[in-house]
């Protein structure tokens, strides 16, 4: 691509990347100007406790990879949902009600995401859904658990929320290198590691 | 906020709020998900409602009622958000209006003896103009398609955030 061609088209790119960042530059000072106040603490808290676990962060980032390999709609539809089904999963851990297994859930959705990635399975989208949206409902169970002894729940649901989202564009980022054969190849391996993980954590919690 | 002049205070309030903030960037993507007229129309509703709503709470002290529906707001704007609905223009602007009511109570009520609320309140309702139409341009300025979905993923973590705090309570 010549060097004018592409001055041509990074113009309106480089005023949408200085819309979003000034959005984002707007946005972002307030919660972090006093870290040892509630809020602060609050959504520190939160934003961590996705991290806390291998199996939390393996587990989003797979549906992020797997979402890309299902191609339309998933690629949309299972981020723009399932932060709504996780919630839901959030509302039962929030309320104490009893879900039997959940960290047996969370460390499964572990091991099977991997799997489905390393096969790249194409389940018709309903399927798919549901299998992820199970996964959501122990997901934001865990989280939601620990949701009312935090300092300030509100922010420790921005937290965990924006967290968990960011792991998923995490996974759909990694999964964009499937146009390139060598792509294809690394998000088999890690998909391989992804369940292998999961299936460790797994055997450990069942033992 | 003591040291800050209490017109910026009235602007600071409601960003620095965390159940004012999300509802009004969930209005101001929902409304820039809008027809043009809606938009506008949505847009030029809610300083007045902010504005009503903030004298109303200046009076008296906010009741329970008005906390529980802007977080009902955080859901129920976030799901209109990530499901790209469109609104008839009618319900979009009672929307815009009602929210900027009940924000503006919230914020209103908090106002101290100190503070003067003519100089509060105008800055409350340009901080509800700012936040509605960086929303607003935000959705309409950038096209691509990943990141109009990008805007449903947000507002999905805007319902995700209230519906969890709605069951705490």
């Amino acid at each position: 691509m010549t060097l004018s061609a592409l001055k041509r088209r990074a113009r309106p790119f480089a005023a949408r990347c200085a819309w979003v960042v000034s959005a984002l530059a707007l946005v972002a000072s307030p919660a972090f100007a006093h870290p040892n106040s509630g809020l602060g603490v609050g959504f520190v808290s939160g934003f961590t406790h996705p991290l806390t676990g291998i199996d939390h962060i393996l587990a989003m980032v797979a549906v992020g990879i797997w979402g890309t390999q299902l191609r339309k709609p998933a690629i949309w539809l299972l981020p723009v949902t399932f932060p709504l089904v996780m919630s839901f999963g959030g509302a039962l851990g929030v309320r104490g009600v009893p879900l039997p297994g959940g960290e047996i859930g969370v460390a499964a959705s572990a091991a099977i995401l991997g799997l489905m990635i390393v096969l790249s399975a194409r389940p018709p989208i309903a399927v798919a859904a549901v299998i992820v949206g199970s996964f959501a409902i122990f997901h934001g169970y865990a989280h939601g658990v620990e949701l009312p002894k935090a300092a300030y729940p509100l922010a420790y649901g921005v937290g965990f929320v924006l967290a968990t989202g960011l792991l998923h564009v995490t996974g759909i980022a990694l999964g964009l290198i499937e146009r390139w054969p060598i792509g294809v190849k690394a998000l088999r391996g890690m998909g391989a590691g992804i369940s292998a993980v999961g299936v460790y954590l797994l055997l450990g919690l069942i033992r | 906020m003591p040291g800050v002049g209490d017109f910026y205070a009235g602007v600071l309030h409601p960003l620095t709020a965390i159940e004012c903030l999300l509802p009004m960037i969930a209005l101001g993507l929902l409304a820039g998900q809008q027809v043009r007229r809606s938009a506008i129309l949505m847009l030029a509703a809610f300083p007045p409602g902010l504005t009503v709503g903030a004298a109303l709470g200046s009076f008296a002290p906010a009741p329970t009622v008005v906390g529980w529906i802007n977080l009902g707001s955080m859901a129920v704007l976030g799901l209109l958000v990530a499901a790209r609905r469109s609104l008839p223009p009618i319900v979009a602007v009672a929307l815009s209006t009602v929210l900027g009511i009940t924000i503006g109570v919230a914020n209103g009520s908090e106002l101290g003896s100190q503070v003067s609320a003519y100089r509060f309140i105008p800055g409350l309702a340009l901080a509800g103009l700012f936040v509605v139409a960086y929303g607003i341009g935000s959705v309409r300025a950038l096209r691509p398609p990943w990141l109009q979905i990008g805007f449903r993923v947000l507002g999905s973590w805007i319902a995700a955030v209230g519906i969890l705090v709605l069951a705490l309570k």
